[in-house]
């Protein structure tokens, strides 16, 4: 299968301290792609470069073989890259429905004269997307809270929210920075379905997480990082039978 | 040599009082990072109590009081122990309730808490200057140098306090545990907590040491230049933070290097460039722009200071302001603006038709001319409301584009038209339409132009940056006389007309408003309404959220500042047509400031707020007068405005209207 996403020798330094060193691995189109490791390990370093967060020092990022590296967040969420946060980060004095929308942002093309009109082309639109987003509220389970206020939510939905928030983007790639953290086993249960459903629809996941037993069931590829470096890559099963990533990772005695 | 010998020595007295008010700003903004904007006001008081204190007796709210007499040595330090007093119980009050809300909150705390001791100190002193007595240090004879060069005793006095003071501060710094307590609290504020260190007793600490030092500052620089204004504060008081910004925010040394070399600049700049003297305050503000836009971190600063923690004074709503009581007493308003910002068509025909119909019922001239203000200044109001409110830009230079408007259309009629080509303003009556959609375009560029070089600066930064553009356009206005007039202003502006039928009483001029004020919020609800909308709050709510969601923030911000400019210079040219008059008086920072407390007032990031909050604020101005403590003491009502903004931030910081949110999206 040909890869979606395709890091090459990925540096990232702040000020003398090396966040990634050299790190290359591909993300096959279609595949929930796991990145594994300690606390400190680069897991959201990465996640920022690839959304334009955090300045890449050296190597190459391409996404479907166009070059993203390096490139501002809002020009790597046009070419398709949606992620949610490892800390929340909604927009609390919107409703959840017009959280959503702000994903659908790239997709308007309605101008100034056209909203001062309202012409047929800026409220077909608006109608379009709206409709769309409330398609993705039902997808996410926030059915009948369009009109809540996000910063209302509960912790649960509020993750929720910020997925669908994603899903409107209509990305090739999700990235997801520990969308389970605190959660209960029947909570991450849920959220792990849900990420299943967004692959059946087509969209690639990478995904951090720590729950070992959850990222086991869900990834088909996993890349551990270890102080910035690459430690492992490969399927799932195979990298966490590897002695170096147990002892790294998961601790010697196990 | 003599002239140069001259200027320096000025330079060294003037930077040593800009050190000193810079280092009050430096300490507070290393300890909260907080521009205190109070300390032009809090060096303002020392002045005035320490004159007080010298003198036999003083005019106090009118009536003459007793007063010790005290020699100058006594005075000083009295004065800044009382102001330093007065500045811990501001934070205690103002800013301490506040430190946990969105950075906004105590930004516009300060602010108002700057208006507040300004217009205290006005209805105490009276608005005439005070002058500094004698005394026997300042009527030593001076001493020459160089044959031709004059130190006078109490400039070398001067100069002998600010190392002493500053070199006592440093020491505290370094050596004492309260020192370094308040050093590990700028560093890390929670850490710092966490391993025992009083925190709160430290930002105190910083909060009485920083007011003692401004108010310090504010004696020497009375006693420099001879008396105590209510507004005397502003000035030094924004050249004290351009001096703090220019030596690296939150250093000490930093501060008192900036101090210095700002004061050399400005001494200068005005002693050799042409029309210099008229320009300085101009170049204080050119520096303090240039730097933010190149340096923001300043001589010995460090960068990580320009950042703001996301969050707005509307979605973190119940977060942290302490509604209990007071949030029951704003249900009846509550359930009333929920109505409203619903939407609903109804309404708002209701509410249109009500404005209109004000025109015929109110019969006196005097309550329409109040109204044609509260029209003027609620349009005002909501063009900065889109850059405040909805998108959480702090901007304190948005007069600038009521100015650009103004200045656009009487230059056009009266200078152009009627003095050079002998145009009569009433046979063209069609340009004043033509010049309303021109101006806001004009405004409109002039805010994308402002707001280019902003938009990297975050919080407090741009707030300042803004100030210093609003500041340098009303300083061109006032000193570019061949274009402006000046301080004359410019007069005979044809009122509004209609085929030949002149609008010119205030009943048509304010249905003349209410029809532009319909028509400008109708076409920004559309846009608010839209994809451009539900940016623009993104921006406010989380910007590193909005840029991941593709919003490029970037360019949203500047059609916020183009359409917030676009109110502002349409809002000009019916402002210089309804008034026949303009002078660069009506562009003022406190106008500005104004302005904005009508939009947190009335409520941020909706239409019907800004409205509110003129309505609400004018027609006070007016009822006020009816009785005789405001009469007596008319800035008494500002001071009231200044309280009551504190205490809304407090309690209720989405202001009054809060409920009439906007929909960001067309249908229900």
């Amino acid at each position: 299968m040909r890869p979606l996403l395709s890091i090459q020798d990925l540096t990232i330094v702040y000020g003398g301290l090396v966040a990634l060193g050299s790190v290359s691995f591909d993300v096959d189109e279609r595949a929930i792609h796991g990145v594994i490791g300690p606390n400190g390990a680069g897991k959201s370093t990465l996640v920022n470069a690839l959304t334009g967060f955090a300045p890449i020092s050296s190597g190459t990022v391409t996404l479907a073989d166009r070059h993203i590296g390096g490139i501002p967040a809002h020009a790597a969420a046009a070419a398709g890259i949606a992620r949610t946060f490892q800390n929340i980060r909604l927009f609390a004095g919107m409703t959840v429905l017009e959280n959503t929308l702000v994903g659908a942002h790239r997709h308007f093309r309605a101008r100034l004269p056209h909203l001062l009109l309202r012409a047929a082309t800026a409220r077909g639109e608006e109608k379009r997307w709206r409709e769309r987003a409330m398609g993705e509220l039902d997808f996410v389970g926030l059915t009948g809270q369009a009109q809540a206020s996000a910063g209302a939510l509960s912790y649960g939905h509020q993750r929720r929210l910020e997925i669908a928030r994603a899903l409107l983007l209509e990305p090739a790639l999700l990235l997801l920075d520990e969308p389970m953290a605190g959660m209960n086993a029947a909570e991450k249960e849920e959220i792990e379905t849900l990420i299943r459903k967004v692959r059946e629809r087509g969209v690639t996941v990478l995904i951090i997480e720590h729950d070992m037993q959850v990222m086991r069931r869900l990834c088909e590829r996993v890349t551990v990082l270890h102080h910035g470096r690459r430690l492992a890559d490969g399927a799932t099963a195979e990298v966490f039978a590897e002695t170096a990533v147990q002892e790294a990772y998961l601790g010697r005695s196990s | 040599m003599d002239f140069f010998g001259q200027l320096l020595v000025n330079a060294i007295m003037l930077g040593a009082i800009y050190s000193l008010a810079a280092i009050a700003y430096s300490l507070v903004y290393g300890v909260v990072q907080l521009v205190n904007f109070a300390f032009g006001e809090l060096f303002m008081l020392g002045a005035f109590i320490c004159i007080s204190l010298m003198l036999p007796s003083v005019r106090l709210f009118g009536l003459e009081a007793p007063m010790p007499a005290l020699p100058f040595l006594l005075a000083a330090p009295v004065s800044i122990a009382v102001v330093a007093a007065i500045g811990v119980v501001v934070e205690r009050l103002a800013y301490k309730p506040l430190r946990n809300a969105p950075r906004l909150a105590p930004l516009i705390a300060a602010i108002a808490v700057s208006v507040l001791l300004q217009s205290l100190a006005q209805s105490v002193w009276g608005a005439e200057e005070l002058s500094f007595p004698s005394f026997a240090l300042s009527d030593l004879p001076p001493i020459i140098l160089f044959d031709s060069i004059y130190v006078s005793v109490m400039e070398i006095v001067v100069l002998i306090t600010a190392l002493v003071s500053m070199l006592g501060l440093t020491l505290f710094v370094r050596r004492t545990r309260m020192g370094r307590a308040m050093t590990a609290a700028a560093e890390d504020r929670e850490a710092a907590y966490l391993v025992g260190i009083p925190v709160n007793r430290v930002i105190a600490l910083a909060f009485l040491i920083g007011s003692g030092f401004a108010a310090l500052a504010g004696v020497l620089y009375a006693q420099a230049y001879g008396f105590a204004h209510p507004t005397m504060g502003f000035l030094p008081g924004l050249k004290a933070l351009t001096a703090a910004v220019l030596g690296g925010i939150g250093s000490i040394p930093g501060a008192a290097l900036g101090g210095m070399v700002l004061a050399v600049i400005e001494t200068f700049g005005a002693g050799y460039l042409p029309n210099g003297s008229a320009y300085r305050d101009a170049i204080s503000f050119a520096i303090l722009i240039l730097l933010l836009m190149f340096r923001p971190q300043g001589l010995l600063g460090r960068p990580e200071l320009n950042d703001m923690p996301a969050g707005s004074l509307v979605g973190m709503l119940g977060q942290y302001a302490r509604a209990g009581g007071v949030g029951r007493l704003f249900a009846p308003i509550d359930r009333l603006f929920e109505r409203m910002g619903a939407g609903s068509l109804v309404l708002n025909v209701a509410l249109f038709c009500t404005a209109l119909a004000l025109a015929f019922i109110i019969t006196n001239d005097f309550w329409l001319r109040i109204l044609i203000f509260v029209v003027t200044y609620g349009l005002l109001a909501s063009g900065l409301n889109i850059v405040v409110g909805f998108t959480g830009l702090l901007d304190l230079g948005f007069v600038a584009f009521w100015a650009v408007g103004s200045y656009f259309t009487s230059i056009l009629f009266i200078l152009v038209l009627k003095n050079q080509f002998g145009v009569a303003p009433t046979d063209i009556w069609w340009l004043f339409y033509v010049n309303l959609i021109a101006g806001g375009v004009l405004a409109a560029g002039a805010g994308m132009l402002l707001g280019y070089p902003t938009l990297r600066l975050r919080g407090d930064y741009l707030a300042i940056m803004t100030l210093g553009f609003g500041e340098i356009v009303r300083i061109v206005a006032t000193n570019w006389i061949d274009l402006t007039r000046g301080p004359m202003g410019i007069r005979g502006i044809p009122t509004p007309s209609l085929f030949g039928y002149p609008l010119n009483d205030p009943r048509h001029l304010y249905l003349v408003g209410v029809l532009l004020a319909a028509a400008l919020l109708f076409l920004l609800s559309r846009v608010v309404r839209s994809y451009v909308g539900r940016a623009w709050v993104a921006i406010r709510e989380n910007e590193s959220a909005a840029e991941a969601m593709g919003v490029h923030t970037a360019r949203y911000k500047l059609y916020a500042y183009a359409s917030g400019g676009f109110f502002g210079g349409v809002v000009g040219v019916f402002f210089a047509h309804s008034q026949q008059y303009i002078s660069p008086l009506s562009f003022t920072l406190f106008e500005n400031i104004l302005i904005l407390m009508l939009v947190v007032l009335g409520g941020l990031g909706t239409f019907i707020g800004p409205f509110v909050g003129a309505l609400f604020w004018i027609v006070f101005l007016q009822v006020a007068q009816g009785f005789s403590l405001f009469q007596a003491m008319p800035e008494l009502r500002y001071a009231l405005l200044g309280a009551l903004l504190v205490a809304l931030m407090v309690f209720r910081p989405q202001g009054l209207s809060a409920r009439a949110r906007v929909p960001l999206s067309i249908e229900k």
